[in-house]
């Protein structure tokens, strides 16, 4: 019998069992505990300064330095402990603005988390106030290849002399000239991803505080479609509706493109966070 | 937010693929201090690219009532 099993050391006794999991940095105030990374202890705030560090306990021996960095790469671990912390970071949206940390921010000490808030309180308090009413929406763009090879280069001026050339070609060269019709094809399909790409993002850039393009996840494709725009953009939270409209606008207008936008959010602001100082 | 549900199955991997950029790749970066070292960071990518291959992952990736885009 190991009665003691559930009440975790975090007196600091050398050598610690329990860390700090911290999921986010927030206002101080009233908190519904959301469960923590290990299924059973519940996220606290630690304050110090006028700012709350959501965190929770967990296992060295499932969160210490090396233990964590071979169970980074266990797929399953890595699955079931990326959707707990994303729950507790939404929990803590829903509350008001919040700091998102980056996964696996493991202190060994209730000390050291407070340190880093002294140190950073000024820039942690503007950061909070910045982002109190704003939103973080992804945008993503879809090019379905086919369709945009239908429909908008139908009327492309070289890929009708081209496809003229073709025809007109003697039979021994008809291979040839349709092989030039293709990569011009291919060609001219690239452009003209990257031409809706930038117009959609000029579309909804009036309506955007700051926007991270980010390279979209080059070749992601499945079922025809293939990911050619992948935005952050940050939004006051007046403007999500008119953006969003946006977004729909520009479907409509461009629906026989072959390029497709899929607005999603709020998300917790993992691209607006402030850069903090490495210690000194 | 279920009406910004995603359609096809591409666009519940980009959801997950959206999802993991930010809960392992963004983010407030806390130096010193953690277990987990910023040279670290490159061993969650491993695990990330064995994630995303996993199309099963991609059709139950749904947490209801937290992020949006999670089917309804």
């Amino acid at each position: 019998m190991r009665a003691a099993r559930e009440v975790p050391d975090v007196s600091g006794a050398s050598p610690p069992a329990h860390g700090w999991y911290v999921y986010a940095l927030v206002l101080p105030g009233d908190l519904v505990p959301p469960e923590g990374m290990d299924g059973k202890s519940p996220v606290t705030l630690l304050v110090c300064r006028g700012i709350g560090a959501a965190a929770s306990v967990v296992p060295l021996a499932e969160f210490g330095s090396e233990p964590l960095r071979r169970n980074l790469q266990d797929v399953g671990w890595l699955e079931e402990k990326v959707r707990r912390h994303e729950r507790v970071v939404a929990a803590l949206l829903a509350r008001g603005p919040v700091l998102p940390l980056r996964f696996g921010t493991v202190f060994l000490g209730i000390e050291r988390v407070r340190a880093v808030l002294a140190r950073n309180a000024r820039t942690l308090r503007e950061a909070l106030r910045y982002l109190a009413d704003k939103e973080e929406w992804g945008l993503k763009g879809f090019s379905h290849r086919a369709s945009l090879r239908t429909a908008p280069l139908r009327g492309d001026p070289a890929l009708l002399a081209q496809g003229a050339a073709e025809t007109e070609a003697l039979p021994g060269h008809r291979f040839f000239a349709r092989r030039k019709a293709e990569e011009l094809l291919a060609a001219r399909s690239l452009e003209r991803e990257v031409e809706l790409a930038d117009d959609a993002v000029a579309a909804v850039a009036p309506r955007v505080v700051r926007l991270v393009r980010n390279p979209a996840a080059a070749g992601f494709a499945s079922e025809g479609g293939r990911l050619v725009l992948s935005l952050a953009c940050l939004l006051e939270r007046r403007e999500v509706e008119p953006f969003l409209e946006e977004v729909e606008r520009w479907n409509r207008d461009h629906r026989r493109d072959g390029f497709r936008l899929t607005a999603s959010g709020p998300w917790p602001p993992y691209h607006f966070t402030p850069g903090l100082p490495v210690d000194a | 937010m279920p009406e910004r549900a995603p359609e096809s199955l591409l666009e519940r991997q980009v959801t997950l693929l959206e999802t993991l950029d930010r809960v392992l790749n963004r983010g407030v970066v806390v130096a010193g201090d953690v277990t987990l070292s910023v040279a670290d960071v490159d061993l969650i990518h491993v695990g990330l690219r064995l994630l995303l291959c996993s199309v099963e992952t991609a059709r139950e990736w749904r947490v209801p009532g937290t992020f949006p885009l999670s089917h309804p």
